[in-house]
């Protein structure tokens, strides 16, 4: 299936007011990137684009600089944010079809409450989770990151799902219950194949959150060799003694391209969405 | 019926899983294990690779010994020390600030070390204000690994480059405010200025009552200064700014108290306000060579020897004779303190500054310099330890410097709010 | 399309009744589909929650064990508590601003990247970077860059009109609003959500429309907003949410401190404040508590308003 692009002239403005635009979008990973090229006395002194010492020394100390080489780091973010989107997808994608679709008791009051865990700062409830985990014998361990998403705690997702599934009309499912499909089956083969953009979002959403959560493995890993990249990316800095910032920056740019390799899988799928799976009224 | 027997249900359930929780919040046996020390500290790679190499040879010494290390930044430490020591799993060795340590000494979080001094730990070559700044309530919760005081930190480069002389010990407020005056006139850069703004920072607010024979708090915990010091501070401070000697509000308020966004460090200014043992990471972030002076003087003394940082041992280490034998080894004994250097600033013991001396590089040298210097010249006593509710006054100071800054509130009015506020907050607290 | 329709009114087994009026034996299947939320809302949601609800009646100091003290807590917030109610003031304005803003901003993006030139998939990675940037330590020195004292603004001032512009981020008066403009600038997530939503609009509506003579208007007022309607819903209520608790923003450009003059003293911000720097987590509580009943009041509004302009595909009728 092709889309219509229009690559006439008639298109070369849209194409320049967009290329400003991802000027002031890009400005930011420029100034990081040429930020870990510079020398440390030259990062926040000055402040221009363009380094006037070039230097690879800060991704060397950014890579050992940590006496864990860092792509240790890099494989422990991957297998929590790769496990968060399954995690995610699967436990959140159930829970909203429960929502959108079926009947069953306290229906409301559920989702009223699954609502509700969106509205607390999650300061407050930092030390009583710290205490739960504790008791679990999991500090120290990647499953106070990982198991909540199995268990569809970020209520966002299911949200988001419930008001997708929500637009897939109805008829196509009671055509399938007359054709003897239970609740599993409408799931399966209709909610989710039909709902691919959806899911491709919450796949990078999830990914992305995950892998960027700083909060959450500051307060659950302890040994160095469990750190998640921002863990790790923040032993880098100290506002009060001396920080490395240079190595903080090439290894920040270097975290970005898993993230945002994630981005580009994931968002064909939100783009191919329904036009591919051929959906016609 | 569904629905009531349900509703309670879920109370029920609820409750069962909050009420182990709630019980357990404060106050529950330690989580450590013997054969185990977990330490944390506050710090950045260069710190974190050097304290490793001395927690490596003390576990050379102590076969049999696990050594967990956590550290991380000034800001996240205190969120996570709080949990854990909320959590019921503190580490058993804490890096502590002079700020925080009343907080936690006297709500039952430390272990008093008294009972281990001087079998396991000796401080007893230690400088003795730097020691006594360790106590709370008399007993001693925490071992300095390090001492610094309130310095003037200036871009030597710069000063050289516009002719001008470095601060001098002997001089006075006019003199500082001329000196500020001359380096923004002759840089005639836009938004550069002779020094940072010291009223939005406590330490320098507290030297100022020191000079005056005040302090910021006296000793059962009541604000220590009066209107008129803190009137008088901030009117000098106005003063400073009309006259373009420091920077003005919009550009104080980037500066964060924290290195990076300091005014040396971001190029708006050639003189700022810091802790001696700070110039280390300034000198590293900053082009231009980093010279350490006094601060303008005084009627009386307001520098002061201070602990950088302190060890401690938690109230629920399940071994703290252990976890005092690897403070000793890294504060005191030869090995440990090589290791560790003056990165934490210049140890308060004679023996183990003698040991350093011959290894210093320059910043080393600076502070040593400067410390010795300060000892020679008299330093003011030790002022007593903030008492509770000490952090809220710090933010109430850097907000009345604000409010004259941006010219809402006369110095009077602010000196005024900041005053009656802070009472408040210690009668309260 | 009708004949579709027709044919499920009329599918034996299925009145409006039993769906909307299923038993607990109906019920089954919803609650098996609901187990894995279940179990995560009552084994690590709903303890702590509760806990945190009892503590905003105690005096807790993190460290000693709470002391029960009544509504004490809620009746100083209330009565003797001024920066309660400028951080109020704050974060009322923070959400006022931002999320029409930063809504309107993404669908827009959204609308534009949806289809049509070459390329696309590029302009909308570069476009979702500043989201991937998150509450980075980068994003605050990037901020100063932007709005500082010879930040980018006051660059292009000086170029363009000759004038030396303040430093907008430090300043008392304008500090909040670069702090809106940041959230404006990462909209990443809304318009991945807006994208996701105009994919799903069946492409043969617009081109039955466009053989019927509608105009791109028309279209877009009769097709592409009605059949987004839950999207946009969904965007404006977790938007809300999201604004009402936003901390890292204020956190990491203020240093934690909410100033210049608490000008971005963010309600989560001083609740942070009291919990951990001020070691009263009771205190802390209380506010969190009321600032959930204030969310919870605002998306109930939400959630009554959407009968008169969100519609589903499959609500009954």
């Amino acid at each position: 299936m092709a889309e219509e692009v229009d690559r006439s002239w008639r298109a070369l403005p849209k194409h320049v007011a967009l290329m400003l635009a991802s000027l002031a979008m890009l400005y930011p990973l420029l100034w990081m990137l040429s930020s870990s090229f510079k020398p440390e006395d030259e990062i926040f002194s000055d402040l221009s684009l363009w380094p006037q010492t070039v230097t690879l020394m800060n991704y060397v100390e950014g890579w050992f600089g940590l006496g864990i080489q860092f792509g240790r780091f890099f494989l422990n973010s991957l297998i929590v944010s790769g496990l968060a989107v399954i995690g995610n997808l699967v436990a959140c994608s159930l829970a909203a079809f429960a929502f959108a679709r079926l009947e069953f008791p306290l229906k409301k009051l559920w989702f009223a409450a699954m609502l509700g865990t969106l509205m607390l700062p999650y300061h407050v409830t930092l030390i009583p989770q710290y205490v739960l985990f504790q008791k679990l014998g999991w500090l120290n361990t990647f499953w106070p990151l990982v198991v909540p998403k199995f268990l569809a705690v970020d209520a966002f997702f299911i949200f988001l799902m419930v008001q997708f599934f929500r637009g897939i009309p109805r008829e196509l499912d009671e055509a399938a219950v007359i054709d003897g499909c239970g609740p599993w089956r409408i799931y399966w083969s209709i909610m989710l194949p039909l709902s691919r953009p959806v899911l491709a979002a919450a796949a990078i959403f999830s990914f992305i959150w995950t892998w960027d959560d700083f909060f959450g493995p500051l307060l659950y890993l302890t040994d160095v060799a469990n750190y998640t990249v921002p863990l790790a990316l923040r032993g880098f800095i100290d506002a009060t003694s001396r920080s490395a910032w240079g190595p903080l920056f090439s290894m920040s740019i270097l975290s970005l391209v898993p993230v945002f390799a994630a981005f580009l899988m994931f968002q064909k799928h939100i783009i191919e969405g329904i036009a591919a799976s051929g959906l016609k009224r | 019926m569904g629905k009531t027997v349900s509703r309670r249900e879920m109370l029920r359930l609820g409750a069962v899983i909050a009420a182990p929780a709630v019980l357990k919040l404060a106050g529950s046996p330690a989580a450590a294990q013997s054969g185990r020390l977990r330490i944390s500290w506050w710090g950045g790679a260069d710190r974190a690779k050097r304290t490793q190499a001395a927690i490596d040879a003390f576990k050379g010494r102590n076969a049999g010994l696990d050594i967990v290390p956590e550290s991380v930044g000034w800001d996240a430490y205190w969120t996570k020390l709080a949990t854990q020591v909320a959590g019921g799993n503190p580490p058993d060795i804490i890096q502590m600030d002079y700020r925080y340590l009343p907080e936690y000494a006297r709500r039952g979080a430390l272990r008093p070390l008294d009972d281990l001094i001087p079998s396991v730990i000796d401080p007893s070559d230690y400088v003795p204000s730097v020691i006594e700044a360790g106590k709370i309530d008399g007993k001693q919760y925490g071992i300095p690994m390090g001492m610094n005081s309130d310095v003037l930190l200036y871009d030597k480069t710069m000063l050289d480059k516009l002719g001008l002389p470095a601060p001098t010990p002997e001089m006075s407020w006019a003199e500082f405010t001329a000196l500020g005056e001359s380096i923004t006139k002759k840089a005639n850069k836009r938004g550069y200025f002779g020094a940072a703004d010291p009223s939005v920072m406590e330490p320098e607010l507290e030297y100022w009552v020191l000079t005056r024979g005040r302090a910021l708090y006296d000793a059962s915990g009541r604000l220590g200064f009066t209107r008129d010091d803190a009137e008088s501070w901030l009117a000098l401070c106005a003063e400073m700014r009309a006259k373009g000697a420091i920077a003005p509000a919009d550009i104080a308020a980037t500066d964060k108290i924290t290195i990076d966004s300091d005014l040396l460090t971001t190029g708006r200014a050639a003189i700022t306000f810091t802790n001696s043992n700070q110039i280390v990471g300034y000198q590293a972030a900053n082009k231009g060579k980093i010279g350490m002076a006094f601060h303008p003087k005084g009627e009386k003394p307001g520098e002061y020897l201070k602990p950088s940082m302190m060890l401690c041992v938690s109230a629920t280490a399940a071994d703290p004779k252990a976890a005092a034998a690897l403070i000793d080894f890294m504060v005191l004994k030869p090995d440990g303190a090589k290791l560790l250097g003056v990165e934490r600033g210049v140890s308060p013991s004679a023996k183990v500054r003698e040991l350093l001396a011959g290894d210093l590089d320059e910043t080393g040298r600076l502070q040593v310099d400067h410390l010795s210097a300060l000892s020679k010249r008299g330093p003011a006593p030790l002022p007593p330890a903030p008492p509770k509710g000490a952090a809220e006054v710090t933010a109430l100071i850097r907000q009345a410097a604000e409010k004259t800054g941006f010219k809402q509130l006369t110095p009077k009015q602010a000196a005024d709010q900041l005053v009656s506020e802070a009472e408040r907050i210690l009668s309260k607290a | 399309m009708t004949a579709f329709r027709d044919t499920a009114v009329a599918a034996p087994g299925l009145s409006a009744r039993r769906r909307r009026f299923g038993g607990w034996r109906q019920g089954l299947p919803g609650y098996l589909f609901l187990a894995p939320w279940l179990a995560g809302f009552f084994l690590l949601t709903l303890g702590p929650t509760l806990v945190s609800l009892y503590l905003s009646f105690t005096d807790f100091d993190l460290l000693r064990s709470p002391q029960w003290i009544g509504g004490a807590n809620y009746e100083r917030i209330f009565t003797s508590d001024p920066k309660f109610w400028t951080s109020v003031g704050v974060t009322l304005s923070y959400v006022a601003l931002s999320v029409p803003l930063k809504l309107g901003f993404a669908l827009a993006v959204a609308m534009w990247l949806n289809r049509g030139i070459a390329g696309l998939g590029i302009y909308r990675a570069i476009f979702y970077l500043p989201s991937l940037l998150g509450g980075s330590v980068a994003v605050a020195i990037l901020w100063k860059q932007v709005f500082g004292y010879d930040g980018l603004v006051n660059q292009l001032l000086w170029l363009v009109f000759g004038v030396n512009g303040p430093s907008w981020i430090s300043n008392p008066a304008t500090s909040l609003y670069t702090l809106v403009l940041l959230s404006v600038w990462q909209f990443g997530s809304p318009m991945i959500i807006f994208l996701a939503g105009l994919r799903q609009i069946p492409r043969d509506l617009y081109e039955a429309a466009s053989i019927d003579g509608a105009t791109r208007r028309q279209q877009l007022t009769r097709i592409t907003l009605p059949l987004l309607a839950p999207v946009i819903f969904f965007n404006l209520v977790l938007q809300t949410i999201e604004a009402f608790k936003a901390f890292t923003p204020a956190f990491i450009i203020s240093g934690g401190t909410g100033g210049p003059v608490d000008s971005v003293l963010f309600y989560t911000l001083y609740l942070y404040q009291q919990g951990f720097a001020y070691f009263r987590m009771g205190y802390a509580s209380a506010l969190a508590w009321i600032l959930l009943l204030t969310i919870a009041a605002f998306t109930a509004l939400a959630f009554l308003s959407q009968r008169y302009w969100v519609y589903y595909e499959d609500d009954p009728r």
